[in-house]
């Protein structure tokens, strides 16, 4: 495809995404801030677009500029912050995330695709005892954050403004549609670390040990709730309004790896962790078409578990209830 | 994002790819078939960059300019390794993995970091009946080879090249220091791979599952031997002989990612592991640093067990080989 055809396609693709009763010219211009006569030349092809039209017409319609042109990369550009201390605490990270979420929701259509190989981040959030403890774990030692050095974990210490953000985080997610490929082992680091503070003392007393499983069990009911219903509630709404669509799946052979795909209208968003906490972002159609392909087949090899197998959800739930339940069985209170 | 600052980020991102000796702006102006000094204005922001223009660039660089276009700093560019049946197969990229070790090996200074989620993947290829299940699940469940899609097991599946490149693998990793980061469920995804495939009938009798377990069993004792010693040989080899080149870390609460980082003299590459097999790797300084610093984290926090801690270890060890077991006693 030669340079007039493209651009020529770019305006074929805007002209469909504007509403019929709205002039295409008219749009561009406001756009680009030009005058229509220099749109319609633009859009008839007699003057070539610049590099600051086409970002402002493309990030405005949300057109992929590599699908359009055909580019194959083959250096994939990731963009995520890593979380420390001084430039970019952990409020930072969830505003960054709050954002993203914020950004997926902007468009028609969207959906979640999520390789877990823990519990999916915003499910730490259903409930407040799980959050803290999640939040201390992480800065005090995944982080290593000098403030928590010596600190021992207090549910009261989890601040309010935190929490708030958690809940927007959660109501942005509940909100989507997912895919979540789960293993057997997605919950066993949190137990195990959970086992860990017990045996450094990090707790206070095995009284709060036994009110961290028990809201985690909170949160596992609640889990399975949802995937039983196949869609997304609020913890606290008894009548269980569905929110967003939520399938399960159950792949025995196969650890994910936290990465999250986002599929919206017309363009794919891969989300990858590294050094197991932080994440990063790429476009790249390639990549993402890929661990699109990855997905699907993972999914094909698992079970789905949300709405229908009864039988096989009730394992895997059970399985994970009966290991939290071995682990209350253990403490002193 | 005004578009001076998209254009300089182009500019920039293609500096990167070129070779340290090569001319950013001979380059731009043989690809845009303009004067040099024309490809100056346009590097310097101040002529400005045509639609033609900038896909003739990105196409040339093979850079996205989706990517281009929508950066707001932190950007990581990574070099991406993905296995395929046709252009880069199984063969050839173990042939990759081989040509990365022993370029890791020609520096002064080396060291290899690895965070593991699964065994480290060089450990598969001491023993050739693991060798055999690992190609063969890795072929017909990963890679989806379509000639593996109504195979059953057989041990003579593996071909000699790739036995040939395994091997090779695991004599040019032994060479390089490293250090290994595990957790006691680095195994898990090992046995339910043999587990879902004897579910699902594809080994052609128990025997053979039998033998892929001991073979499992015999990589882990022989790395119990290697920790022990802090250095990496070959089964059969004299661990008096080798230089101690190994350091392993028991971890209890985290399960890493497969993330491996490859400290040369004063350069770190990170390579990040994705869909099982491929991966993807940065020299960005403002990505590894912080990636090095997690990993020495990870350590303060985990146990080491080479060399030291002999009760440690056998706990450690203890726990893979009972999971081995408890699936023996069930066939």
């Amino acid at each position: 495809m030669n340079i007039n055809e493209i651009q020529q396609q770019l305006f074929q693709i805007i002209k469909n995404k504007i509403p019929s009763e709205a002039s295409a010219p008219d749009e561009v211009a406001k756009l680009l801030n030009i005058s229509s006569d220099s749109a319609y030349r633009r859009m008839r092809n007699e003057k070539q677009l610049s590099f600051e039209e086409l970002y402002v017409l493309a990030s405005h319609f949300k057109i992929s500029l590599d699908q359009l042109m055909n580019i194959s990369t083959s250096g994939i550009l990731f963009q995520g912050n890593i979380v420390n201390e001084k430039t970019y605490g952990f409020d930072q990270y969830l505003t960054g995330m709050l954002h993203t979420m914020a950004y997926f929701n902007s468009f028609k259509n969207k959906e979640l695709y999520l390789s877990c190989k823990d519990m999916p981040i915003f499910n730490h959030f259903l409930v407040r005892e799980v959050a803290a403890f999640k939040w201390f774990f992480w800065l005090k030692t995944y982080l290593q954050f000098p403030g928590f050095a010596k600190r021992k974990f207090k549910f009261s210490d989890y601040p309010d403004d935190l929490f708030k953000l958690d809940q927007q985080l959660l109501g942005m997610y509940n909100g989507l549609a997912s895919r979540e490929i789960w293993n057997i082992e997605s919950m066993t680091i949190f137990i195990r670390q959970i086992e860990f503070y017990r045996d450094g003392d990090v707790f206070e007393s095995d009284e709060d040990v036994l009110k961290l499983y028990e809201a985690l069990e909170k949160t596992w009911d609640h889990l399975e709730k949802q995937a039983a219903l196949g869609y997304k509630f609020k913890i606290d709404d008894p009548e269980q309004k569905p929110l967003g669509e939520h399938k399960m799946y159950f792949n025995e052979v196969l650890l994910g790896d936290n990465s999250i795909l986002v599929i919206t209208d017309n363009l794919k968003m891969a989300f990858m962790t590294h050094t197991t906490f932080n994440f990063m972002m790429t476009r790249d159609v390639a990549f993402t078409e890929n661990m699109y392909n990855h997905m699907q087949t993972q999914m094909k090899r698992s079970t789905l578990i949300s709405e229908v197998s009864e039988k096989e959800r009730s394992r895997f739930f059970r399985i994970i209830r009966e290991r939290i339940q071995k682990r209350k069985e253990a403490l002193e209170v | 994002m005004p578009d001076y600052q998209s254009q300089e980020f182009l500019f920039q991102r293609i500096k990167e790819l070129l070779p340290p000796h090569a001319s950013l702006v001979d380059a731009v102006a043989n690809i845009l078939h303009v004067s040099s000094d024309s490809a100056y204005r346009r590097i310097r922001g101040e002529t400005p960059l045509v639609l033609d223009e900038a896909r003739e660039l990105c196409a040339h660089f093979k850079l996205s300019l989706d990517q281009i276009l929508n950066v707001q700093g932190g950007a990581t560019m990574f070099q991406n390794v993905r296995i395929d049946t046709k252009n880069y197969n199984y063969e050839k990229y173990l042939t990759g993995l081989i040509q990365q070790v022993e370029y890791a090996t020609s520096f002064i200074h080396k060291e290899i970091i690895y965070l593991t989620k699964d065994m480290a993947v060089f450990h598969n290829f001491y023993y050739r009946p693991l060798t055999a299940f690992r190609y063969f699940f890795w072929m017909k469940s990963i890679i989806q080879d379509p000639n593996f899609a109504d195979k059953e097991f057989e041990f003579s599946i593996l071909p000699a090249e790739a036995e040939k490149l395994s091997r090779e693998l695991v004599v040019a990793y032994n060479k390089v220091p490293s250090v290994e980061i595990w957790n006691t469920e680095c195994i898990n995804s090992a046995i339910s791979q043999i587990e879902f495939y004897k579910d699902s009938g594809l080994f052609t009798s128990s025997n053979d599952i039998k033998m892929v377990y001991e073979s499992l069993e015999e990589t882990i004792l022989h790395l119990k031997n290697e920790v022990e010693y802090g250095a990496k040989f070959m089964p059969g080899e004299n661990p008096e002989a080798k230089k101690t080149n190994f350091r392993f870390f028991y971890n209890r609460i985290i399960l890493g990612d497969n993330t491996v980082m490859v400290v040369t003299d004063r350069v770190k590459t990170v390579f990040i592991n994705y869909d099982v097999l491929n991966y993807m790797s940065t020299q960005d300084e403002n990505f590894c640093n912080p990636c090095y610093e997690d990993m020495h984290r990870m350590m303060k926090k985990s146990t080491l067990i080479s060399q030291t801690g002999e009760k440690q270890r056998n706990i450690f060890f203890g726990i893979l080989l009972n999971k081995i077991k408890e699936r023996k006693k069930n066939l």
